[in-house]
């Protein structure tokens, strides 16, 4: 089973980044779709299968907080599982993602091997499938 | 900015460089600095929260591509989009500022930190900057980084 993974990343090149590390982690991706804010985001999950979503939190127009917030009150999008990926580093903040229902966060910058085993915690051993 | 801030930052700042674009530091004391035969790029993010300020740092332009280049993993020959070297530069100081904020102060305070911009700066702005008492240098591939943290009320 590929997954369908949405990045959501004001900056280019983290989301370029992010894919990159995605593709040679061997974790199974199918499809790979990018949005520049959490309003965007908000759209492309509307309107596509989404398995797992990776998103900053500090973005001009919609921030990854508001995004979070959005996503809680739309009953397709309750489940979408969200991984942060910020620079955060306020654990008062980060203790907040949880409560709002983030299942994993990772604090920039990013490694191959950090992700691999994020996305595996949060999707479940994916070798074994 | 008292020694202990100061070194803090330098190591935080020589961390980053390295985690995100393998990117090695060396120390330089502000009386040794060299203005390079250059243009330069500065980066500001502004935070408010526990505290309200600014980070800002100033980089020779050429560094720029560079940074880029060795944060997507590309060899310098690959192309990269337009853009991509600015983008770099910000996420570069999103990190930094991310990492310095709890580290200066506390973890447990939050801090809302402000989309980054980019500027070219003049050679004398340069000088200006490096002026500054709240600005401390050091130096990355042995091209100069000048990097100065302000407080307001």
């Amino acid at each position: 089973m590929a997954f369908n993974i949405l990045i959501i990343d004001d900056s280019k090149i983290i989301r370029s980044v992010i894919k990159k590390t995605l593709e040679i982690s061997g974790i199974p991706v199918g499809t790979i779709l990018e949005a520049s804010n959490g309003l965007e985001g908000l759209t492309v999950m509307r309107e596509n299968w989404i398995d797992l979503v990776f998103a900053d939190l500090n973005m001009p127009v919609m921030n990854g907080l508001e995004m979070l917030d959005m996503m809680a009150q739309e009953k397709l999008l309750q489940k979408t599982p969200v991984l942060i990926c910020s620079t955060e580093g306020s654990k008062t903040r980060i203790e907040e993602l949880f409560k709002k229902g983030v299942r994993a966060f990772i604090r920039k910058p990013i490694t191959p091997e950090i992700l691999r085993n994020v996305v595996k915690e949060v999707m479940g051993d994916y070798d074994a499938r | 900015m008292h020694a202990e801030g100061s070194k803090t930052i330098k190591k935080i700042c020589f961390d980053i460089f390295e985690q995100l674009a393998f990117m090695f530091g060396d120390e330089l004391e502000k009386d040794d600095v060299q203005c390079p035969e250059d243009d330069f790029l500065k980066a500001t993010m502004n935070f408010s929260g526990y505290k309200n300020g600014a980070i800002q740092i100033i980089i020779p332009t050429r560094l720029a591509p560079a940074l880029a280049y060795n944060i997507l993993g590309v060899d310098e020959s690959a192309h990269i989009e337009s853009g991509i070297a600015e983008d770099a530069l910000k996420e570069l100081l999103n990190t930094l500022c991310g990492r310095m904020l709890p580290s200066l102060f506390t973890d447990q305070e939050t801090f809302d930190l402000h989309p980054p911009e980019v500027d070219f700066v003049s050679r004398q702005q340069w000088h200006e900057f490096l002026n500054q008492e709240r600005t401390i240098a050091f130096a990355i591939e042995e091209s100069p980084i000048l990097l100065n943290i302000s407080f307001t009320e």
